[in-house]
């Protein structure tokens, strides 16, 4: 297995590499940069400010000379400046991905502690009220957007109730910036998401453990006299969790690309913002490495799977 | 400016109607407060927290000029104060800057500092202070590495290029700067020129040279002063800074123009969706920032109990861009047409509710140096006849489908569009203008939206497919046209080139200039050869909206297009 992880890390690097070809030219394929939107008509020389920034910026460089030089100074820890922000690149990214790293780990927990529960019980009494009960909830969670749910969880718990702050992923007064502060913050975006992603889990497990537990080795659990719980939690549920795994996978994946909607919503300064403001701005540094840690997450997040597949299939093992 | 919401607000637009529908539904019998104008009676009292929202981020650099957002801006405007501040008619007024005076061939300028005038480190602003910010604004290190976009505060002081360029580090050095004592310096110029004081040098916000000196101005980014300063001279200094969630701040007990009455600040970012409900829950008590509220949103708000909303004409205008290089606008008859065939009022109160001023010229009314029709200025009311008899002369002639022949080409006319994207304004003002050229037999096509930046490259570089474009201009607070309207400068974005113009705008800031009265004349002047050539289709200038708390005092006078001028006169209600 150490031997399996460690080709898959090596195998990484190539493609990391070819991500970051393919996202430098598609963002040079965009017309427009960074300092073309600067428009404040108190600069009576606007064409030499403008021709100072691009050759400060290297964008008057052939394109292979800005490739190379961004990969060789970000392999040496210089993420560069932002065009925009005007501030060292690894700045604006750590707190961001510290903020987004928070809501999605509390938004995954709460999925997970909710939605599996939730959908072992549907599995072990189906066609009941509380199967159909939640199956009903499910649908309407499920159709809703879910940043028309945040609205009403902004309206509800943080504007109406006064339960928990309605925007920021800080607070003021001397706890402002304490982990607690953090999560108090982070708590009602992270509901939002789980919502929906409580759902997906739940119909997932209550679907392959239904299906699961018409197989013939249940029965023959079922048949040697073991116990309801035994065989649902021994053979049962295991066996029902290698989709769950995929999708877990995935979730991990995506933890670091943050919500654009959500984060807009409640001004949750996270990559999700970080990143289409970048995009909207042209500002290729900021793109760059934010574009770089997304495939990481992507990429790790398949490894993940690809390790909890053998953990929850025995059949699995990888050499 | 950026006239364009971010596209993360416009996908969220839907819901943020639905929130202000919410915040809406929460009142309880409600009561329009309407335009509360004597909400600034009574006796001041001091103490209380005033928590202040902006619709977007501030970027976390607070050092004056080190950051171009508005955001920032709005910030560090209450920690650093300006040499020179203006009233609520923008007529500048003392600041750091107690009294000036310019040398008979208008070369030298004479500034003298206020006598109280401290940091709070209990240190005297000086004029070496000045100096040190002026040599930072000129540094190549900030005209290139860092952004740059004030340097041209100091660009006309003698020697700024050669700061630039790194062959000398001071305007001390380059006969730019001479120190007369602590309070009074002298600043120098190449030439005369009537703009340099209120476009440019008044709006300087010294920096602390004692706390900043032994730092290369190279680090000054990455340093903690910049994260939080420490040592400032405006009304307000800073407590806390959590990252680019909230700043707070603390009344500045040693300020020079006064004891705050309103002892904290808090400055939080809240979005335009979620503004609504924080303000009627009292977890803010007034916008910083006029963005953050659309004139569709007005009438909701209205609805919430002890709020007041507050519109101030805005410094700046909207157009419709025409590139006067294309042949279909060449005639100036053309562009009289169009004018005359845009029903602005119409617009305005579909579209802004109401909540703008048409506009005939490129200054808008809140300016002092606005030319009136009583000065001669044409309003080209809605007037479909006037265009179509003016497009006739022009020879756009109308075909068998009432459609006009562009003369240009023979071919029936197709006028294209252009506007950005994630803009539900800027749509409703294209879809509008196509009418209405429609109506007096103009075909026009609009093209897809595109965002801002990519609009902005195109236009600027005069994409070939760029022949109609919408956009806005928010303005500084002197008139100065240059930067827009003389022939070669690159945000003439029409390409509008004519001497005649350039001699009129030459004449707004030129030796005899200095004289007031002959200052507004040369502007009205030119403001009348602009509204008659008519190089830009004007549209109009937007209200900047403001809601607030009841129990929020301000003064009637400060109330303006740039924002907060004396937030030391605000008071709240216990």
């Amino acid at each position: 297995m150490g031997m399996y992880i460690f080709r898959r890390l090596l195998g990484l690097i190539p493609m990391l590499f070819l991500i970051t070809v393919a996202v430098f030219l598609m963002m040079h394929a965009a017309p427009g940069n960074a300092f073309d939107a600067i428009l404040n008509p108190g600069i009576k020389d606007m064409a030499a400010l403008q021709q100072r920034l691009i050759e400060s910026a290297g964008l008057n460089k052939p394109l292979w000379w800005q490739y190379v030089h961004w990969l060789t100074q970000f392999v040496q820890g210089n993420w560069g400046y932002s065009f925009t922000q005007h501030q060292l690149v690894i700045r604006l990214i750590g707190p961001a991905l510290e903020n987004t790293l928070l809501l999605a780990v509390m938004a995954e927990m709460m999925t997970l502690s909710m939605g599996i529960p939730v959908g072992i019980l549907q599995a072990r009494n189906p066609y009941g009220k509380f199967d159909y009960g939640v199956s009903i909830i499910s649908f309407v969670l499920f159709s809703v957007p879910y940043f028309i749910l945040a609205i009403f969880l902004i309206y509800f718990f943080a504007i109406d109730l006064k339960f928990f702050p309605a925007q920021g992923a800080v607070g003021t007064g001397p706890g402002a910036g304490s982990f607690l502060d953090h999560v108090y913050h982070a708590f009602l975006p992270a509901l939002a998401m789980a919502l929906v992603g409580t759902t997906v889990y739940s119909r997932y497990t209550r679907g392959t453990m239904l299906d699961v537990r018409h197989e013939d080795y249940v029965r023959t659990a079922f048949a040697k006299g073991l116990s309801g719980s035994l065989v649902f939690r021994k053979h049962v549920l295991r066996n029902a969790m290698i989709p769950i795994v995929t999708q877990f996978g995935y979730d991990i994946g995506g933890m670091v690309g943050g919500t654009v909607i959500l984060e807009g919503l409640f001004s949750y300064q996270g990559m999700g913002l970080l990143t289409i403001n970048a995009v909207n701005d042209r500002d290729y540094p900021v793109l760059m490495a934010t574009s770089l840690l997304f495939a990481v997450g992507v990429l790790f997040g398949n490894l993940v799977a690809d390790i909890l597949y053998a953990v929850v299939d025995p059949r699995i093992r990888y050499n | 400016m950026k006239y364009l919401t971010k596209a993360t607000a416009a996908t969220v637009a839907l819901t943020g109607s639905l929130l202000i529908i919410l915040a809406g539904c929460g009142t309880n019998g409600s009561t329009s407060a309407g335009n509360n104008l004597t909400a600034s009676t009574g006796t001041p009292v001091n103490g209380g927290t005033l928590t202040l929202a902006q619709g977007m981020k501030y970027d976390d650099q607070f050092i004056p000029d080190m950051d171009a957002s508005l955001y920032t801006m709005n910030i560090t405007q209450m920690a650093f104060d300006p040499l020179l501040n203006i009233d609520s008619k923008m007529n500048f007024v003392p600041d750091l800057v107690q009294s000036y005076t310019w040398s008979s061939d208008k070369k030298t300028l004479t500034m003298n500092l206020n006598a109280k005038a401290n940091w709070t480190d209990g240190k005297p602003v000086t004029s070496a202070d000045v100096l040190f910010t002026m040599n930072y604004l000129a540094s190549k290190v900030y005209n290139t590495t860092l952004q740059g976009q004030y340097g041209y505060l100091v660009g006309p002081v003698k020697g700024s290029s050669q700061i630039m360029n790194g062959a000398a580090t001071s305007f001390a050095q380059t006969g730019g700067f001479t120190q007369i004592n602590d309070k009074t310096f002298e600043l120098h110029f190449d030439k005369p020129d009537a703009a340099v004081l209120y476009a440019d040098i008044a709006s300087i916000l010294p920096v602390p040279a004692h706390i900043l000196k032994n730092i290369p101005i190279a680090q000054w980014q990455t340093s903690s002063f910049n994260k939080m300063p420490t040592v400032t001279d405006g009304a307000y200094k800073f407590t806390q800074v959590n990252g680019q969630d909230n700043v707070q701040m603390t009344a500045n007990a040693n300020y020079f123009r006064g004891n705050p009455h309103i002892q904290h600040l808090v400055i939080k970012t809240v979005t335009a969706d979620v503004l609504p409900g924080e303000l009627a829950n009292g977890d803010v008590q007034m916008n910083l920032d006029s963005g953050v509220i659309k004139p569709q949103d007005v009438s909701k708000l209205k609805q919430i109990p002890g709020l007041t909303v507050k519109p101030i004409v805005d410094n700046g205008f909207s157009y419709l861009g025409l590139k006067l290089y294309k042949p279909e606008f060449r005639n100036v008859k053309v562009r009289q047409a169009i004018e005359y065939a845009l029903n602005r009022p119409q617009m305005i109160q579909g579209i802004m509710k109401g909540y703008a001023t048409p506009v005939c010229g490129p200054l808008p009314p809140v300016s002092w140096a606005y030319a009136t029709t009583q000065d001669g200025m044409n309003p080209y009311s809605y007037d479909p006849a006037k265009a179509n008899q003016l497009l006739d002369q022009a020879g756009w002639k109308k075909g068998a489908n009432g459609m006009r022949i562009d003369p240009s080409t023979g071919q029936q006319a197709n006028l294209h569009l252009s506007y950005s994207s994630g803009n539900s304004t800027l749509q409703a003002e294209a879809v509008a203008i196509a009418q209405d050229l429609q109506e007096v037999g103009v075909k026009v096509t609009l093209d897809s939206p595109m965002d801002f930046n990519t609009l902005a490259q195109k236009v600027e570089t005069n994409d070939q497919s760029i022949q109609m474009w919408l956009m806005a201009w928010s303005l500084a607070v002197d008139p100065d046209p240059r930067g827009l309207w003389d022939s070669t400068d690159v945000m003439n974005f029409e390409r509008w080139q004519d001497p005649h113009n350039d001699q009129l705008i030459a004449a707004t800031w030129g030796a005899k200039a200095f004289n007031q009265n002959y200052r507004k004349q040369a502007f009205i002047h030119w403001q009348m050869y602009v509204n008659q050539q008519m190089p830009l289709n004007f549209l109009w200038a937007r209200d900047d909206l403001y809601a607030y708390s009841n129990k929020l005092h301000i003064p009637a006078n400060d109330w303006s297009s740039a924002g907060v001028l004396n937030p030391q006169q605000w008071w709240l209600q216990q």
